[in-house]
């Protein structure tokens, strides 16, 4: 036998055998709202407690232009009014000019009159033509009175009488459609209880009270055992707000976890870091093109207002300075000018993961393999492709026997675990800091050959100066393209939580898709 | 990084690869560390960018047309012009340009006639030299004359800047203006204009003002006193002018460094040099010492400046093929267009006079990995073992993250660049004039950019609570209750630090709410936050236990902070928002918030 929900059972309760009931009247009788008790009525219909009728009763009503028309009379019977004052013949101006009505209803009004011969023209003037016809215009002003005195309710349809029928459907408004007549449906149900109904009523007992839901006051006094509990409403999930990673946060974690799994170990440093470490650590030469690409922002001394600077260089420019000037530990040429070593020690937004890479080789101890996500900041316009800030990852591997096959080897490795691409190609490139210098790119699965990152061998002025003599890879790839792509973001800028156009609704957006 | 255009058909002449395509070439490119840029490439039109700013000589289609023909042949080619010899013409110095711009080169290209392609390209270097080497002429600027019409020798001298008038080449633009904005009559180009005018109204003079240096104009006039430039501004009309079908071609080149100006004049002179011209040389007589003596010569040797000596056994440790023969690294070398002399186990490795750029034995030893292929080489992984680890600091912050998200918080990552007035003004703090209230917290003066491009980014953040107000700010279509944290870095100015500045880990949550957004409902998280670090709230301090200190915070409604602290270290604030605040940001609804120190929360834990 089935269950009955609590509504069903409601209006079983409700109607009589041999009673037949509309679905207000079984709201009504039965308590429930009429959207709950039609829905109870059609699942008793289905289970075949209930037989249903169905009842169409049209009605029609008056659009605004009907209206008009039923107070200040048909636009039609208005100008063959303004012919017949004017001793029937009338300039064209003078027959068209109904104040009372809107322009255009009147207008078509008379092209309607014209083109059925009922308003002859002739060198602007217009007369009448007598005809039966005239007839349906009057009928329509009637009917139109007719339904406006019936107001609200609107008037009956059976109740227009057959000469009108052909007018009425013409000027039926509709969806797309103006008209003068508005037609109203109403679907009247009306349910009867069948046989098996009076059967499954008879079985239902008293009706119990009803409860929301189970309370500390029901488990402590036993009332649990009397209350019957109401429908569920399933179609509406509650929004709960709920902890959530960033995702962007978790993508860079997942970068974090695979090279704590190879072996890196993390470095990091501050953001604002003097122009030693910023680029002459790395061999940029204080003159040199190469120093356009990376064009930095300089800390502003809250002070004086101009530049600012270090108070000192730990350990001492010197070394660093004499690769510059070739004189270095390296034996290297260097770049042949007067290294600045004032100009060392201003301070910079760190442009490059590199430097901190530069900064550990202090520390380096054998073998080594470091990393770091740095934040690094580029003097460029902010756009989709432009962050304010970014990050870079990056970072060094050392040991007596590394080389360029090992640097290979480390980045076909990186695209395998970190970009979980198998195809890799590796492509002569140029750092002022490496030597040899690799891009390498990827087949990415959807956006074809994409650059993964770049790396090298540090020159040995970059390392020498540190009392490294081995040869140090250092990597860094680019990881914000390939994030925006795992996060189906096309604007880099979108990556940061506070640049998202609907903060956290875009949020919980982005972290449902993933 | 720069870039070359130029059409295909005249890289396969150059190349002598008659059946070049774009496809080859992409393949190709990688010899001069190019990117072919395919997509946007045609025959007629082939866009390349070079990626190597040490080699100049690569940033024009007669270097990545010489690059391509040596591999192929798998030899250098010589370049008599090189060698030292007699001069065919001189340009003396006078003392007046030392302080201005003290060096000049130049040399003669003849029995070579100027043709469309060759000029075209010729231009093009010179403009990509100038603007990438020459930093946008400043170091570097490069004249080409008609020699046929030049009565050597030549003069160089600085001149005052409002006498001296010749008439200079007109602008290309179609409509130049002078630097009033007014329109300059044609009638004007037929009259003589000096320095300080060119400076003020010809529109090259307004553009390349700033790669002057002193006070004067540098003068180059040949012996009748004609003009030829004035360097690095303009040409004069009479003598500056170039055009297809002539037989003679006089190039020169001022700058700040001899050596640079050396080696743009060598670049140069092979790039006539592979178009057919022979070049002969010109002697600068200079009346002050130079590095390279008062007699210099144009093109130069520079031959001390290209010469490694790289013991063969440096290739195969540093590329990892420690059985390389010496055979196969002389053949690739010399494919590469460098010179290889000396016996045994030691390589004497030598440039062409138009790349500077042999610094160190690594400089040849990529120059033969790269001739070679870098495919020719087998990658193979790291043998060394080493333990993986995160910092202390992101290990201690990732915990914290943790903490916070299973505690229901959303979280976020904002940008370290803002402005001033959203870390003060609108957090109610007085501006970066005035002593911090909080100076843990954030300083009174901001890390600030000096070279502001945008005034958006003009500081770095001191501390976290703002972005979540920016998220905040943008989440209202978001159902509440809203819980967001960050943990990140911030910059905190501290002048007596060695970097005017101290980094540090914070972690800053706020909650939104109409109900559930008050003091308690933020003070039940901080507590979860610290007792799972072992910290309970305690009314003394004592170890193992947090205090509370209650304190007004300028952002927060007065009686409605509360200052932690665990032993001697402070750790932040919490609290409600100032109604103010919450006005200035748009939020119509309660906000509780947190700002906590996590590296002193990691100190005190010991």
């Amino acid at each position: 036998m089935t269950t009955l929900s609590p509504n069903e059972a409601a209006l079983l309760r409700a109607i009589e055998p041999g009673q037949t009931l509309e679905l207000g009247e079984l709201a009504a009788a039965s308590g429930l709202r009429e959207a709950q008790a039609q829905s109870a009525a059609e699942s008793l219909t289905a289970h075949g407690y209930f037989s249903r009728e169905e009842q169409v009763t049209s009605r029609l009503l008056l659009s605004p232009e009907g209206l008009e028309q039923a107070t200040h009379g048909v636009a039609e019977l208005l100008i063959r009014k303004n012919v017949q004052d004017a001793g029937g013949r009338a300039p064209i101006k003078v027959a068209q000019t109904v104040s009372v009505l809107d322009k255009a209803a009147v207008g078509s009004a008379f092209g309607g009159l014209k083109k059925a011969g009922l308003l002859v023209a002739e060198r602007g003037e217009v007369s009448i033509k007598d005809d039966p016809a005239w007839a349906v215009h009057e009928g329509r002003e009637a009917l139109l009175r007719a339904v406006a005195a019936a107001g609200e309710a609107g008037l009956p349809l059976e109740q227009v009488p057959a000469a009108q029928q052909a007018d009425l459907e013409e000027r039926l408004g509709g969806k797309r459609k103006k008209g003068l007549f508005l037609q109203e449906d109403t679907r009247l149900r009306s349910y009867t209880l069948s046989a098996s109904g009076a059967a499954r009523r008879a079985e239902l007992g008293e009706a119990r009270p009803q409860a929301a839901r189970l309370t500390a006051d029901m488990l402590k006094d036993g009332s649990w055992r009397e209350v019957e509990f109401r429908a569920l409403n399933v179609a509406n999930p509650p929004l709960t707000p709920c902890g959530r990673r960033n995702p962007y946060r978790a993508y860079l974690d997942l970068v974090k976890r695979k090279l704590l799994s190879l072996g890196f170990e993390e470095m990091t440093g501050s953001v604002v870091e003097p122009e030693y470490w910023n680029t002459d650590a790395l061999f940029l030469p204080q003159f040199h093109p190469a120093r356009e690409i990376h064009d930095v922002y300089f800390v502003r001394d809250a002070a004086s207002g101009g530049d600012c600077f270090a108070e000192e260089i730990e350990g001492g420019v010197e070394p660093v300075a004499s690769e510059h000037e070739g004189h270095g530990a390296s034996g290297s040429r260097g770049w042949n000018y007067d290294f600045d070593r004032q100009r060392t020690k201003r301070l910079v937004l760190r442009s490059q993961g590199t430097v901190l890479s530069a900064r550990w080789l202090r520390k380096l101890k054998l073998p080594g393999k470091h990393f770091a996500m740095a934040r690094c900041f580029r003097y460029d316009e902010v756009d989709a492709t432009h962050a304010p800030d970014f990050f870079q990852v990056e970072g060094i591997v050392c040991s007596e026997t590394t080389s360029f096959r090992h640097l290979l080897g480390l980045l076909r490795l990186f695209a395998q675990e970190v970009a979980r691409a198998d195809e890799v190609k590796f492509v002569p490139a140029y750092f002022p800091f490496t030597e040899p210098s690799v891009e390498v790119h990827m087949k990415h699965p959807r956006l074809g050959w994409i650059e993964l990152g770049g790396a090298g061998i540090f020159r040995p002025e970059v390392t020498h100066p540190h009392g490294i003599t081995a040869p140090v890879i250092a990597w860094g790839l680019g990881l914000d393209r390939m994030a925006m792509v795992a996060l189906g973001i096309d604007d880099i800028r979108h990556l940061f939580t506070n640049n998202l156009p609907d903060g956290l609704a875009s949020l919980r957006r982005a972290s449902a898709a993933r | 990084m720069p870039h070359v255009t130029f059409p295909l058909a005249d890289l396969r002449a150059l190349s002598g690869i008659k059946d070049l395509t774009l496809e080859r070439l992409d393949e190709l490119a990688l010899l001069v560390k190019g990117e072919l840029k395919l997509r946007a490439s045609t025959e007629e039109e082939v866009k390349v960018e070079l990626q190597d700013t040490n080699r100049p000589d690569t940033w024009c289609v007669e270097g990545i047309a010489r690059q391509l023909r040596q591999h192929r042949a798998g030899e250098p080619e010589a370049y008599p012009c090189f060698a030292e010899g007699p001069a065919a013409g001189a340009i003396e110095v006078d003392p007046s340009v030392e302080g201005e711009r003290p060096y000049v080169a130049g040399f003669l290209a003849r029995d070579y006639t100027v043709d469309d392609a060759g000029l075209k390209a010729f231009i093009t270097a010179q403009e990509v030299l100038c603007q990438n080497f020459g930093r946008k002429r400043k170091a570097v600027a490069i004249g080409i004359y008609d020699a046929s019409q030049i009565e050597f020798p030549v003069r160089y001298q600085a001149v005052p800047r409002d006498g001296h008038a010749f008439r200079p080449l007109p602008p290309t633009d179609a409509e130049p203006r002078d630097g009033a904005g007014q329109p300059i009559p044609a009638s004007r180009w037929e009259q003589p204009w000096t320095p300080a005018e060119i400076l003020a109204d010809h529109p090259t003079g307004r553009e390349f003002a700033p790669a002057l240096h002193g006070e004067l104009a540098p003068l180059l006039t040949d012996a009748r006193g004609e003009v030829l430039s004035f360097p690095p501004v303009i040409n004069s009309a009479s003598l500056g002018r170039v055009k297809p079908g002539m037989r003679e071609l006089f190039v020169e080149v001022t700058g700040t460094t001899l050596d640079q100006v050396l080696l743009a004049a060598n670049v140069l002179a092979a790039n006539l040099a592979d178009r057919g011209a022979t070049i002969e040389r010109v002697e600068t007589r200079y009346p002050y010492d130079t590095p390279r003596g008062r007699q210099v010569g144009c093109p130069h040797p520079l031959a001390d400046r290209r010469s490694v000596e790289v013991p063969l056994g440096e290739f195969g440790r540093l590329l990892g093929e420690p059985e390389l023969a010496r055979g196969d690294v002389e053949r690739w070398l010399r494919a590469f267009g460098v010179a290889v002399e000396g016996e045994g186990s030691s390589l004497r490795v030598t440039s062409p006079a138009y790349r500077l750029d042999y610094l160190h034995p690594v400089d040849a030893i990529e120059d033969f990995a790269i001739s070679r292929g870098y495919d020719a080489f087998s990658p193979c992984l790291p043998e060394a073992f080493t333990v993986g680890g995160l910092a202390p600091e992101t290990d201690f912050s990732d915990r914290a993250r943790e903490i916070w998200i299973s505690c229901g918080f959303e979280e976020a990552i904002g940008n370290l660049l803002t402005s001033a007035s959203e870390l003060r003004e609108k957090l109610l703090l007085p501006d970066e004039a005035s002593p911090s209230p909080a100076p843990l917290l954030h300083g009174g003066p901001l890390v600030r950019i000096q070279n502001v491009m945008n005034a958006n980014y003009e500081v770095v953040r001191d501390w976290v609570l703002p972005t979540l107000l920016e998220v905040e700010r943008r989440s209202s279509s978001a159902p509440y209750p809203h819980r967001v944290f960050e943990a990140g870095e911030v910059s905190v100015w501290d002048p007596a630090a060695n970097l005017k500045s101290r980094g540090e880990q914070r972690l800053a949550a706020l909650i939104c709410d109409a109900e559930l957004a008050s003091f308690t409902d933020m003070q039940a998280i901080v507590d979860e936050f610290l007792r799972r670090h072992g910290l309970s709230y305690g009314r003394e301090a004592s170890p193992g236990t947090y205090t509370l200190v209650l304190r007004d915070h300028p952002s927060f409604i007065p009686g409605r902070a509360a200052w932690v602290h665990v032993g001697d270290e402070e750790l932040g604030v919490f609290g409600e928002l100032h109604p103010e605040l919450l006005d200035r940001w748009g939020l119509y609804l309660p906000v509780a918030a947190c700002e906590l120190r996590l590296d002193a929360l990691e100190r005190a834990l010991g």
